[in-house]
C-alpha cells in the first residue's frame, strides 16, 4: 500500500480498524501506528479521527494481551484530548474505554 | 514509516518492501503482473542517461497508463510511457534518453511514442510554477500570469556561480572533502571570510558529479513551513522524486509533525548510490527554535551517504560537542579560512593586478589578518591610488571599522551614476536588470550590474546565466546605512517601486515585503488579501503572522477579508479563540452592507472556518449546523467553489450525528463523491470518500468499506501536494 501522506490519517485509521476486525493484527498495527504518528502532532485534524485511531489501537493492544500498552495509549489520548479541548463526548469515549480496560 | 520506492536498474525491478524482495526481469510476466497490481503506484528508473520516476495514472475515461517524470533545471518534465504491457526495457530507456535532453534539444515535434511535456501542465497548476519555462529573458523566475502566493525562487536553490578569477585553495577543498566522512561540516566564521565562495568553488570542482543540493537562506525562511519546503525541494532537485512524499505530508491540511515529514524524506534517501551533499548557506539567519530542533532530528538520522554542510557567522544551537565526541562533525573556522601570505599576494597582484611590493603585501596582510573582505576592499580602494604605502598605513581597527572605512573609499571612487545605482538598489535582497531599472528609473541597469561584477564590486551572481545578483552582505549593509543617512526620504519610494515590479512579475511574497518596508499599508493589504490565502494554505503561517504584525491593528480590523485569512492562520496554530475574535471583527465590518455577494462570501467563509473549528474539536452537531449556514450564505461563484465543497462535505457528516447509516445517506455521499470528482475538488473528494467508507464500516459492510478507502490514494497527490516541486504552494483548503 502506498504511503499517501498526511491527509490520510482517516484512511489509515479506517483501514487499520477494519484489519483489526479481520484479525489481521500486524497489518492493523502498522496502519494504526502510522495514523497515530500523523495525528499526534497535527493540529488541524478531525477530533473524531484522532479518537477513533487511539481507541482502535488500544483495542488492538488489548487483543494482544498488552494491557499496559493499551492503558498508555488511552492515557496519551486523554492528555491529547485535554490539551486540544476536545468535545466532552469524545473525552467520555476515551474514559469509557479506560474503564472497560480497568475491569479486565 | 514511509515505503521505499521500488526501482529498476540493469533491466530488473528491485522491490524493497518486504525487505530484500525478489528481483523481477523487465518484460517478464511477473513484471506485467507487478505493474498491473492495484497496490503498485510508482517506481524509479535508473540508467546511465537519466534517472526518473514512473507513475501509474488514471484516465478520466477509465483505465490506467504510466508516465515518466524527471526534474531538470528546476522544471518537472513528463514523458508518456503507455500501458503496462508497453513498458519494455527499450521503452523505458527511450524515455530516459528523451528526458535527459536539455530544453534546447527537445524537438518541436517530439517522437510520438515518448511525448515530452512540461509536467506542470499535467500535474500542477501551471500558473503556480517557476523556472526556466518562464521565457521572460530578464526575469527567469517569473511565474506565469495569474499566480498568487509564493512561488519558489530558484535562485535560492542554485549554487552561486564561482568567479573565474578565484584564488585556488586546493587544501581547503580537501578540508571540505573530509566532511564526506562525517554527517556535518560546519563553516563558521564572521562575514567576509569566503565561506560561500569556498563552497561554490568546491562544488564546481566536483568532477565526479557528486550531487550537491544548495539552499541560500534569508530571514523569511524562519517560517518552518517555508524552510522545510525549500529544503525538501533542494533535495528533490538532486534526487528526483525523493521529496515528493515528504512534500505531500508537509502540505497536507492536517499540519503533520515535522519529524514525520523528515522521516519520510530520509527513508527515500537511505540507499543512495553515491555520497550526496546538502548545503545550507547563511544559517545564522535562522532564529526559529522549531527549525533548529527539527534540524537536530535530521542530523541524528542522516543516512550514511548524505552529508550536511552549514555556513554561518556564528555557531548554530546544535549539539556540536556531542557531534565532535562522535567524530561526526568537520569544522572550518576563521583561522582556517583566512588568506595565507601567499594567497594574499596572489589575490592582490594577480587577481586584482595591483603590482604591490612584498613589504606592502605583508603590511596589508598583517593589518587585515588575512580577512578576505578587508583585503578585497583595500585592493579596490587602492586602485589608481598614488600613495599605496601611505594608504596602507592609514587604516587600522576592527573589521567593522575597516569595512565601513573601505566601503566608503570604494564607493567614493565610483562614477556618480554608479554610486546612485549602488545606493538605490541596496534595498533589494536580490536583483536583476529590469528590477533595478524599475527601482532606479533608468534603462541601463543590466550594464551596470555586469560592470559591478567585472570590477569585483561585491556583487554575487546567483545563477549561471548571470541574471540575478545580490550584494555581498557586508557591502549591502554599508550601502543601506549610507542611503538612510543621505537620502532617508527616498527609501519608501524605492521600496514602493520594487514592490510594483515584483507584483507585476507575480512574485507576491517579495512584493509584500517591500510594500511593508515602504509602509504603504493600502498596497500591502491589497497584496496580502490577494495572495495571503495561498500563503496560509501553503502552511506558511508564521509568514502571514509576521505580515499582520507589521500592519497597523486598526487597519486589519477594518478589512474583513484580511480578518478571515488571519483567522485561518490562527486555526492552524490551534488558537480557536483568537480566530473567533477575528471572525467577529470581520462580521462587524459587514454589518452595514451584508447583502452583497462579496459580503455573503465573507460571512460564508466565516461559517466554514467555524465549522472546521467545531470538527477539529469533535463537536459534529455544531459543525453540520455551521456548514449548512455556510451553504446558505456562499454565493455560487467560481471563487467560492472550494468553500462550498468543504461545506458540503461537512454537511454530509450529519449521519455521524444522527447515527442514520441507511442507504439514503449513503447515496448522498456517493453523489457528493461523483460531484467532487467531476468538479476537481480533491480535498473534498478525499473527505467524502473517507466519510463514505466510514459509513459502510458502520453498516458492517467491511469489504465494501475497505474497497472504498482504497479509492483514496490515487487522489492524494492531487489533493495534498502543493505543486511545490515546480513552484508555489497551491491552495488546497482548510476545512
Amino acid at each position: 500500500m502506498r504511503d499517501v501522506g498526511g491527509n490520510s490519517a482517516a484512511y489509515y485509521v479506517g483501514l487499520g480498524d477494519i484489519q483489526r476486525e479481520w484479525n489481521d493484527l500486524d497489518g492493523a498495527e502498522r496502519h494504526l501506528r502510522r495514523a497515530v504518528d500523523l495525528v499526534s502532532g497535527a493540529l488541524t485534524v478531525d477530533a473524531d479521527t484522532v479518537t477513533h485511531g487511539y481507541l482502535s489501537l488500544a483495542r488492538l493492544e488489548q487483543a494482544r494481551g498488552l494491557h499496559t500498552d493499551a492503558r498508555a495509549t488511552l492515557e496519551e489520548f486523554a492528555n491529547l484530548a485535554r490539551r486540544r479541548g476536545f468535545f466532552p463526548l469524545l473525552v467520555a469515549r476515551g474514559e469509557a474505554a479506560r474503564a472497560r480496560l480497568a475491569l479486565l | 514509516m514511509a515505503r521505499r520506492i521500488p526501482y529498476v536498474a540493469n533491466g530488473a525491478l528491485h522491490v524493497l518492501e518486504p525487505s530484500d524482495g525478489p528481483k523481477i526481469a523487465v518484460g517478464s510476466p511477473s513484471w506485467i503482473g507487478w505493474l498491473t497490481d492495484p497496490a503498485t503506484r510508482s517506481f524509479s528508473f535508473q540508467s546511465s542517461s537519466a534517472t526518473y520516476t514512473a507513475r501509474k495514472e488514471s484516465r478520466s475515461r477509465g483505465g490506467e497508463y504510466w508516465a515518466a517524470y524527471r526534474r531538470q533545471s528546476g522544471r518537472l518534465r513528463k514523458a508518456y510511457l503507455g500501458k503496462a504491457e508497453d513498458l519494455t526495457l527499450d521503452r523505458l530507456n527511450k524515455a530516459a534518453a528523451v528526458l535527459a535532453r536539455s530544453d534546447d534539444d527537445i524537438p518541436a515535434d517530439p517522437s510520438p511514442d515518448t511525448t515530452v511535456q512540461d509536467a506542470r501542465s499535467a500535474r500542477t497548476d501551471a500558473a503556480t510554477t517557476v523556472g526556466p519555462a518562464a521565457t521572460n529573458d530578464h526575469a527567469r523566475e517569473r511565474p506565469r500570469q495569474g499566480t498568487s502566493g509564493d512561488p519558489l525562487l530558484s535562485t535560492k536553490l542554485s549554487v552561486p556561480a564561482a568567479r573565474p578569477s578565484l584564488v585556488a585553495r586546493p587544501y581547503l577543498n580537501k578540508r571540505v572533502d573530509e566532511g564526506l566522512k562525517r554527517k556535518l561540516t560546519l563553516l563558521s566564521a564572521p562575514p567576509g571570510f569566503g565561506k560561500t565562495t569556498l563552497l561554490s568553488a568546491w562544488t564546481s570542482d566536483l568532477s565526479g558529479g557528486r550531487p550537491v543540493a544548495w539552499l541560500s537562506l534569508d530571514p523569511a525562511d524562519n517560517d518552518p513551513a517555508r524552510f522545510w519546503r525549500y529544503f525538501i525541494v533542494a533535495v528533490d532537485r538532486v534526487h528526483p522524486g525523493a521529496g515528493e512524499a515528504a512534500l505531500e505530508l508537509l502540505c497536507s491540511p492536517q499540519a503533520v509533525p515535522i519529524e514525520a515529514v523528515l522521516t519520510t524524506l530520509l527513508n527515500e534517501l537511505v540507499d543512495l548510490p553515491t555520497d550526496s551533499v546538502l548545503v545550507l548557506d547563511d544559517y545564522h539567519l535562522i532564529e526559529s527554535g522549531a527549525i533548529h530542533e527539527a534540524l537536530i532530528f535530521l542530523i541524528e538520522h542522516l543516512p550514511s551517504r548524505l552529508h550536511l554542510i552549514i555556513t554561518t557567522r556564528a555557531d548554530p544551537p546544535l549539539p556540536l560537542a556531542k557531534l565532535r565526541a562522535r567524530g561526526e562533525v568537520n569544522e572550518l573556522r576563521a583561522a582556517d579560512l583566512r588568506f595565507t601570505s601567499e594567497e594574499a599576494a596572489t589575490f592582490l597582484n594577480q587577481v586584482m593586478s595591483l603590482k604591490l611590493s612584498a613589504e606592502d603585501i605583508a603590511e596589508l596582510e598583517g593589518r587585515t589578518e588575512g580577512w578576505i573582505a578587508g583585503l578585497q576592499m583595500a585592493a579596490l580602494a587602492m586602485r589608481n591610488h598614488a600613495d599605496v604605502a601611505g594608504f596602507i598605513a592609514a587604516f587600522t581597527g576592527s573589521n567593522r571599522y575597516v569595512v565601513d572605512y573601505l566601503a566608503e573609499e570604494v564607493l567614493g571612487r565610483q562614477p556618480e551614476e554608479v554610486q546612485d545605482f549602488l545606493l538605490q538598489t541596496s534595498i533589494l535582497d536580490r536583483m536583476c536588470g529590469p528590477l533595478c531599472d524599475a527601482v532606479t528609473c533608468r534603462h541601463s541597469s543590466q550594464e551596470i550590474l555586469e560592470y559591478l561584477e567585472h570590477a569585483n564590486l561585491f556583487v554575487i551572481s546567483l545563477d549561471e546565466e548571470r541574471r540575478w545578483y545580490r550584494y555581498h552582505h557586508l557591502f549591502a549593509d554599508v550601502l543601506r546605512q549610507r542611503l538612510s543617512r543621505t537620502h532617508p526620504d527616498l527609501v519608501p519610494a524605492l521600496h514602493k517601486r520594487a514592490s510594483g515590479w515584483l507584483e507585476e512579475e507575480g512574485l507576491a511574497t517579495e512584493a509584500i515585503h517591500h510594500a511593508l518596508a515602504a509602509r504603504d499599508w493600502e498596497r500591502a493589504v491589497r497584496l496580502i488579501e490577494a495572495s495571503g490565502m495561498a500563503v496560509v494554505l501553503g502552511r506558511q503561517v508564521q509568514t502571514m503572522l509576521g505580515w499582520i504584525d507589521e500592519l497597523p491593528e486598526e487597519l486589519v480590523r477594518e478589512r474583513p477579508v484580511l480578518c478571515t485569512i488571519h483567522a485561518i492562520a490562527l486555526v492552524f496554530l490551534n488558537r480557536p479563540d483568537a480566530a473567533e475574535a477575528r471572525l467577529q471583527q470581520a462580521e462587524r465590518c459587514l454589518r452595514g452592507n451584508p447583502t452583497t455577494d462579496e459580503a455573503r462570501a465573507i460571512l460564508g467563509r466565516a461559517a466554514v472556518i467555524r465549522a472546521a473549528i467545531a470538527r477539529f474539536s469533535g463537536d459534529l452537531e455544531r459543525c453540520v449546523e455551521l456548514a449548512r449556514k455556510a451553504l446558505e450564505l456562499l454565493p455560487e461563484t467560481e471563487a467560492t467553489a472550494r468553500e462550498r465543497a468543504a461545506a458540503s462535505t461537512n454537511v454530509a457528516l450529519a449521519y455521524q450525528v444522527s447515527g442514520d447509516v441507511t442507504p439514503v445517506n449513503e447515496r448522498l455521499l456517493e453523489e457528493a463523491s461523483v460531484e467532487f470528482r467531476a468538479s476537481g475538488a480533491p480535498i473534498a473528494l478525499l473527505r467524502s470518500i473517507n466519510f463514505l467508507a466510514r459509513l459502510r464500516t458502520l453498516q458492517g459492510r467491511l469489504r465494501a468499506a475497505a474497497a472504498t478507502y482504497e479509492e483514496a490514494p490515487a487522489w492524494y497527490q492531487d489533493g495534498t501536494q502543493c505543486g511545490m516541486l515546480g513552484g508555489t504552494a497551491r491552495p488546497t483548503t482548510w476545512a
